[in-house]
């Protein structure tokens, strides 16, 4: 055995330790335990004399010793984490998640159905048919009063109500969310086209004929311009504090339809 | 403890618990209307409205005296109500009207028709009934519905009177004409 080189020198080390473990037992029986001996021999590598009796250093300072001897446990125990490893496979595991949900490029958004005159719309559990857009000077039982300089805009529409009970026509999420995209966010005054029943009760099944009117600045809308029909959805849920109290919430724009305006010019009926 | 009497405790106990649980009321259940049923031609009364249907007719053309006229299933139902607690006199604070009338069938709700004049909405008074009709625009004049009546459309903690009325039973007139609202007696 040749204790000066290479790795056999701490090998050869160790065997010494090994050896020598019994000294410290034996001149000084207080001192840690025996296997503190090889232990510390080990972590100081190379560092001892060779000659140097190893278990001395232990055995003279035996306040350093449990610290010492702690601090190699877990550096051992750190040795066996895989810490590249794991490294490694985190940023994988991060990258395959991130490109299955699309990388990191922005989301598209869900785009609005643009819709054609004669199909049909079903948003917030109400089936809306557009039948035709016109624009008149005045239209009586609309619930629309054009004052001087405007004119009404009215869209004829057939409508059933999908839910299980009636709801009116009136709110933001039956008819009253339908908008014209050019008039901003003016509410229609929904009416009855038989029977001119203004915010008429959508009965539940039933199919119904009805107007939507918007008052509108007089030249704005001719014969043979394009007005855009901006359909309204909602998401059904259940109240918290009222019995029966079902809940329609995020009303929001559904679809589109792209319709041409027909003017009739100072026609009194409603059709 | 024996082992024996442990299990039988734990079972005994497990039963218990699930009596509890399924007898218990929903959630929502301290909110539910107090339904008092009845039949056609008897009084029914809630607390605040006593109302006697006192006949329920069917029909495909329906018409009111103001000349509005409508081809549909109709149901037209002829019935005299009042209130039970509701001031005499005229009093905004303490009026009462029928606000709520629904007609379930099929596990659909069926609002009374606004779109003519009717008992719908009517004020109520303690005492002298109105005599008028309901009319009910229904998808097909078929089964057995359920009329409900209340003050209000908010139903919750207050009487609803219910009468079951069987559209089977009724041939559908070829026409007919939306009674007016009067006083009954």
């Amino acid at each position: 055995m040749t204790p000066s080189q290479g790795e056999n020198g701490a090998a050869a080390e160790g065997d010494i330790a090994a050896a020598l473990g019994a000294t410290p037992a034996a001149t000084q029986p207080k001192a840690s335990p025996v296997s503190a001996g090889p232990e510390i021999a080990r972590a100081q590598g190379g560092s001892a004399p060779l000659g140097t009796p190893v278990v001395t250093a232990a055995t003279s300072n035996p306040l350093t010793a449990p610290p010492s001897a702690r601090r190699t446990l877990a550096q051992r125990a750190i040795d066996r984490v895989p810490v590249k490893w794991l490294g490694t496979g985190l940023t994988v595991i991060f990258l395959a998640t991130t490109a299955a949900f699309g990388g990191l490029a922005e989301v598209p958004k869900p785009k609005t159905p643009l819709l054609e005159l004669g199909q049909t719309f079903v948003g917030a559990e109400v089936e809306m048919t557009p039948v035709s857009l016109t624009v008149v000077d005045e239209l009586r039982g609309s619930g629309v009063f054009p004052e001087p300089g405007e004119r009404v805009l009215s869209l004829v529409m057939d409508v059933r109500n999908l839910s299980e009970f009636a709801r009116s026509s009136a709110v933001d999420d039956t008819l009253g969310g339908l908008r014209i995209e050019e008039l901003e966010d003016v509410k229609p005054s929904i009416a009855r086209l038989d029977d001119d029943t203004g915010s008429p009760w959508l009965q539940p099944g039933i199919p119904v004929r009805v107007v939507a009117s918007w008052p509108v600045p007089a030249p704005s809308y001719t014969d043979g311009a394009q007005a855009r029909l901006l359909l309204s959805t909602a998401t059904r849920g259940v109240g918290q504090f009222v019995l029966y109290g079902v809940t329609w919430d995020d009303v929001r724009v559904g679809g589109h339809m792209d319709l041409a305006v027909e003017d009739l010019g100072t026609a009194e009926e409603s059709e | 403890m024996s082992r024996v009497m442990t299990w039988i405790a734990t079972i005994v106990l497990l039963i218990a618990a699930g009596i509890v649980s399924a007898s218990a009321p929903a959630e929502d259940a301290e909110a539910d209307p107090f339904f008092v049923t009845g039949k056609i031609g008897e009084p029914v009364t809630g607390r605040d409205i006593v109302a006697t249907v006192t006949d329920a007719r069917t029909t495909t053309l329906l018409t009111a005296a103001d000349g509005w006229r409508s081809e549909a299933n109709w149901l037209v139902v002829d019935l005299e109500a009042a209130s039970v607690t509701g001031p005499l006199l005229a009093d905004i604070t303490g009026a009462v009207s029928l606000h709520g009338a629904v007609f379930v069938l099929d596990g659909r709700e069926f609002r009374a028709s606004e779109r003519m004049d009717s008992l719908f909405g009517q004020r109520l008074n303690p005492g002298v009934p109105y005599a008028g009709a309901l009319a009910f625009e229904l998808s097909e004049l078929a089964g057995t519905g359920v009329l409900q009546l209340s003050l209000t459309s908010d139903r919750r903690v207050d009487s609803v009177l219910e009468v079951p009325i069987d559209l089977d039973e009724r041939e559908p007139a070829d026409e007919l004409a939306m009674p007016e609202t009067a006083w009954a007696r």
